[in-house]
């Protein structure tokens, strides 16, 4: 049975369960609603973003849920992206971020994983006044703080 | 986690409203540099960044010795609780470049005019403990002392979560350090020591590794090559209950040379039947001969159980009642036998008694539920061992060996990809510097 989502510019999307059901969010509603027919608003999502979360979803429909792992093992974790996510997220950065925020909104553990993993490839290699400027950040730091800070940082600048 | 919705003047960019949780995320992904490099962008992140949560998994690889104490000193004021420390792939530009001169008064005595004749120069790392601490001194290295306050630091604030600690092909004089009072005073919730290849002799002294038994009760794994005695071995068993992966190794004892564990230590830790994996590397003990030894003594202990099973309702006093025994609950079931919990065997031989195929035939009877076994040697092994043999003949050998170990892995496992990684036969490993010394000696002798 499908499910109608409504975005927050009143668009009304529908999809098949198993695919809107990636969302935890959506999932716990459904369940909590029981079946029926009224669509699901989600006041926080744009269409131009909705869209994307929906084909992020059905390309991952048949994924195995990821569980919460707390792995202790140090060496797990990789900044390595799918092919296909990391053509999915080569979007601006405004797009970046808001899909970002639905993944956190809408709690898709994969899609903000993804999503975080492209943000932190982008800081990768870039210099502190390169991130500002690619995020558009001010240095709020006194001069005192940066050189501090600067000295701290000293070891890793010439690696 | 408190999430902070609203706007921070300072970060602001296309997506004003990301939330803190958020960026704590995309930093998670961030190697420990890029983390400090990043607390550089602004005062949010600067914040954001000081979260200890960012710290559990450290890894300093490929670092000089001076950048790795800074960043350990940088790492120290964040006060992380630290689960996993791994130190791998560092060096010492000064250590790697620093000799000195080999005092030898006679050689000095008999060049009295000539100064440059005077001594011979050897590496620094050559030299006894008291030598290099006395050399360093005098050159005025002092980084050995800030890693150690750094280390004693960082071990103290992470004693608590601490589990992990992995050191690793550093190029560093690590002897001169703290390290092992770090390990035995702050290490008690340790469960993974692993201590490889750091240029030096491991943990060279049986007592230091007796220490850490007594102070990290939790190691379930200890790896590396250390001064593993019979007697410490014995000490391991039954400090460590929770041992299941262990190196045995060779290693330097003063005065008598090199000692290793006996075949009676290592069945001893083969009857205790709780380890699963086992690092064999270069071993006396494992010999054609003691591997047909240990494997007669499991069939013996087989054949023994098997009997006391089945005589013992023959000689008891209601023997002819089977209706008493039927009543009587199930035997529990007896210790496993020695050898049957390890899973996985890593053998390497370079200067040791080398294996053929009755020793490998043993070792696969000893071992009836082994998933994989990797074996590391050259030819020099057996050429050594063996005068006049024949590359033909270990070639032909080599086949017998892994016709025999595939056949016996796909009868286990079944044909599927799981046989395919059982067996690693590694038969032509580059000559080892202890070869090549023994092939000098052979020669000249």
């Amino acid at each position: 049975m499908p499910v109608v989502l409504t975005s927050s510019d009143s668009e009304t999307f529908t999809v098949d369960k198993e695919v809107a059901e990636r969302s935890i969010l959506i999932k716990n509603m459904i369940e909590d609603v029981g079946e029926s027919d009224s669509p699901i608003p989600l006041p926080n999502v744009s269409s131009a973003v909705l869209k994307k979360v929906i084909e992020f979803c059905d390309h991952h429909r048949n994924d195995p849920i990821q569980v919460q792992d707390e792995t202790d093992d140090p060496r797990k974790r990789s900044n390595d992206i799918e092919e296909w996510d990391m053509k999915f997220m080569q979007v601006d950065q405004e797009m970046l971020f808001e899909i970002i925020l639905a993944a956190n909104y809408l709690d898709i553990k994969t899609l903000l994983d993804v999503g975080c993993t492209t943000v932190a490839n982008l800081i990768k290699g870039k210099t502190p006044e390169e991130i500002r400027k690619l995020f558009n950040i001010v240095n709020d730091f006194t001069p005192e703080e940066e050189a501090q800070i600067k000295k701290e940082n000293e070891w890793a600048e010439d690696r | 986690m408190d999430i902070d919705m609203t706007p921070t003047r300072s970060c602001a960019f296309a997506a004003p409203d990301m939330p803190e949780n958020i960026w704590l995320s995309v930093f998670g992904y961030l190697s420990l540099e890029q983390k400090f490099n990043s607390a550089a962008v602004c005062r949010t992140w600067h914040r954001i960044l000081a979260d200890p949560s960012l710290y559990t998994h450290i890894s300093l690889d490929h670092m000089e010795f001076n950048t790795l104490v800074l960043c350990m000193q940088q790492l120290c004021r964040l006060a992380p609780r630290i689960r996993s420390l791994r130190i791998s792939n560092c060096y010492s530009n000064f250590i790697s470049k620093t000799t000195v001169p080999i005092q030898n008064p006679a050689i000095m005595h008999q060049f009295p005019e000539q100064p440059g004749m005077h001594s011979l120069y050897s590496h620094i790392t050559s030299f006894t403990l008291p030598r290099r601490r006395e050399e360093y001194r005098k050159l005025g290295f002092t980084l050995h002392q800030d890693f150690s306050r750094a280390l004693v630091a960082l071990m103290e604030q992470s004693s608590g979560t601490i589990k992990y600690l992995d050191i690793q092909d550093n190029f560093l004089d690590l002897e001169m350090t703290e390290l092992i009072f770090c390990i035995v005073r702050y290490g008690r919730n340790l469960e993974h020591l692993l201590y490889d290849r750091n240029k030096d002799g491991g943990f060279i002294a049986p007592e230091v590794v007796s220490a850490i038994t007594a102070a990290c009760p939790n190691i379930k794994s200890f790896r590396g090559q250390h001064a593993i005695s019979d007697t410490v071995l014995r000490r391991m068993m039954t400090g460590w209950e929770e041992l299941r992966s262990v190196t045995l190794a060779p290693y330097q004892a003063p005065s008598i040379g090199t000692k290793e564990v006996s075949m009676e230590g290592l069945w001893s830790l083969l009857e205790c039947g709780k380890v699963e994996s086992l690092e064999l590397l270069d071993l006396d003990c494992i010999s054609n001969d003691n591997a047909l030894t240990m494997m007669q003594r499991v069939k013996q202990l087989q054949s023994t159980s098997f009997e006391r099973t089945a005589n013992s309702p023959l000689s008891h006093p209601f023997a002819h009642h089977h209706s008493y025994f039927a009543t009587l609950p199930p035997t529990t079931p007896s210790r496993p036998l020695p050898g049957e919990s390890v899973r996985h065997l890593t053998i390497t031989k370079f200067t040791s008694s080398p294996l053929t195929l009755p020793g490998f035939g043993a070792l696969m009877k000893l071992f009836p539920n082994l998933e994989s076994f990797k074996f590391t040697t050259n030819f020099f092994t057996y050429d050594h061992q063996f005068q006049g043999l024949s590359k033909n003949i270990f070639d032909e050998e080599i086949v017998l060996v892994e016709r025999m170990i595939h056949a016996e892995m796909t009868e286990r496992w079944g044909p599927g990809l799981r046989s395919a990684d059982s067996w690693q036969g590694e038969w032509n490993a580059a000559v080892t510097e202890e070869q090549r010394l023994r092939a000098g000696i052979m020669r000249s002798g």
